[in-house]
C-alpha cells in the first residue's frame, strides 16, 4: 500500500511537472537568480513595467507597433524564468527571428535597458540580483539591434 | 435571330458589359442598399449535376502586408494548399482554431514556409499570435463554383452549367448574417440582387 501510495504521488508529481514544466512556477526554485529577482510575481512586475513603458514611449515604441504586448510580456517572462533557473522551459523563437525586420537602434536598445533597470528598482530587486540578469540579457544586443 | 443576338452583343459591349453565357451575377447590398465589398457567393447543385473536383495541388495565396492579411477574404474550394508568402520583413505566427482547419504556422522573413492544405469545407478565421488585429477570413466550399465581390459589390460565377442550385452568401466583414436560397440558371447570363440582414 505504502509503495502504491508512493509511486502514485511521484507520477502525479511527474504529470504535475510535465503540465507545468513551460509555465512560470508560483514557487522560484530556492538560491535561484530567478528567485533572487523575487520569482514570477516579481518579475512580471518589472516586465510588465517593462514593455507597458516601451510600447508607449515615442523614444522606444516603434517596434512594437501593431505588436500584442501580452504575448511579448509572456515570452520574456518565460525567457527570464529560463535563464536564471526558475524552471521554465522557453518557448518563443530566437532574439534574432523576434526582432529580425524591425530595425532597432542603439537607442532604442540602451533605452529598453534603462526602463528594465528602474522597473526593477521599483520592485525593490536587489542590486546584485539586477546586475546578474542584465549581464545575461546583455550579450542579446547583437541578436536585437540593426537587423 | 443571329442578327439580334449580334446587336445585342454590340449592346452589353457599349455598356461595358462582359458577362458570358452561364454567367451568373450575384449583387451584394446591406439592409440599407450599400454594396458590400469583398462578400463571398458560392452555389452547390441541387440536381445531380457532378460538380469537378479541385485539380490536384490546387494553389492560392494569402500575403502578409504591412500586419495585415492580403486579402482579408477568401474563398477557394476544398483540397486547396494556402500559401502565407509573408511580404513583410518581420515574423508573423499564424494560426486558425477553426474546426474545418486547425493549425499553426510561424512565417519568418525571407524563409519560405510550407503551404497548408485546406481540405474539409468550413469558415476558417485566420489571426496571428504577434499582431492581435490580424483577421483573415477563409471560406473553403465543396464547390468549384464562387466568387468575391468587388467594390462594386458584385460577385460573377463564370460558365455555371444550368441547373438548379442553392446560393450561398456571406459577408465577414460587416459581420452579416450569411443567407441561402434557390436559384435556377439557365444558358443566358443571370443576374440576383441578393440583401444581406444584420448578424445574429
Amino acid at each position: 500500500m505504502i509503495v502504491r501510495r508512493a509511486l502514485s504521488s511521484a507520477l502525479l508529481a511527474l504529470v504535475a511537472s510535465v503540465s507545468f514544466a513551460a509555465a512560470p512556477p508560483d514557487v522560484a526554485p530556492a538560491g535561484s537568480l530567478y528567485a533572487r529577482l523575487g520569482g514570477t510575481p516579481k518579475v512580471t512586475a518589472f516586465v510588465n513595467r517593462t514593455i507597458d513603458t516601451v510600447a508607449t514611449d515615442p523614444r522606444t515604441n516603434q517596434s512594437f507597433d501593431k505588436v500584442s504586448l501580452q504575448h511579448v510580456k509572456d515570452m520574456l517572462v518565460e525567457q527570464i524564468c529560463s535563464l536564471t533557473g526558475g524552471g521554465c522551459t522557453y518557448t518563443g523563437d530566437t532574439m534574432r527571428d523576434v526582432h529580425a525586420g524591425h530595425h532597432i537602434s542603439n537607442a532604442e536598445f540602451f533605452g529598453l535597458v534603462e526602463v528594465l533597470r528602474d522597473s526593477m528598482r521599483a520592485q525593490d530587486v536587489p542590486l546584485s540580483a539586477r546586475n546578474e540578469l542584465l549581464e545575461i540579457l546583455a550579450p542579446m544586443k547583437r541578436d536585437v539591434v540593426k537587423l | 435571330m443571329r442578327t439580334t443576338g449580334g446587336h445585342v452583343a454590340t449592346l452589353l459591349t457599349m455598356l461595358g458589359a462582359t458577362a458570358a453565357a452561364g454567367d451568373f451575377t450575384v449583387e451584394l447590398r446591406d439592409a440599407a442598399g450599400k454594396p458590400l465589398a469583398n462578400a463571398v457567393v458560392y452555389v452547390t447543385a441541387k440536381t445531380a449535376a457532378s460538380a469537378p473536383a479541385a485539380p490536384p495541388h490546387a494553389r492560392a495565396s494569402i500575403d502578409q502586408i504591412d500586419k495585415e492579411f492580403v486579402p482579408r477574404v477568401s474563398i477557394v474550394q476544398a483540397g486547396t494548399e494556402i500559401q502565407f508568402p509573408n511580404s513583410d520583413n518581420i515574423r508573423h505566427s499564424i494560426y486558425s482554431f477553426s474546426p474545418a482547419k486547425t493549425f499553426t504556422t510561424k512565417l519568418y522573413s525571407g524563409r519560405e514556409a510550407a503551404p497548408v492544405l485546406f481540405d474539409r469545407s468550413g469558415l476558417v478565421v485566420l489571426g496571428c499570435n504577434i499582431h492581435d488585429q490580424m483577421v483573415a477570413w477563409l471560406y473553403v466550399v465543396d464547390t468549384p463554383w464562387f466568387a468575391k465581390s468587388g467594390a462594386d459589390g458584385t460577385a460573377t460565377i463564370r460558365a455555371l452549367p444550368p441547373g438548379d442550385y442553392r446560393l450561398t452568401a456571406d459577408s465577414p466583414e460587416d459581420q452579416l448574417a450569411a443567407t441561402e436560397s434557390d436559384v435556377k440558371i439557365d444558358a443566358a447570363p443571370s443576374r440576383q440582387l441578393v440583401t444581406l440582414k444584420a448578424g445574429a
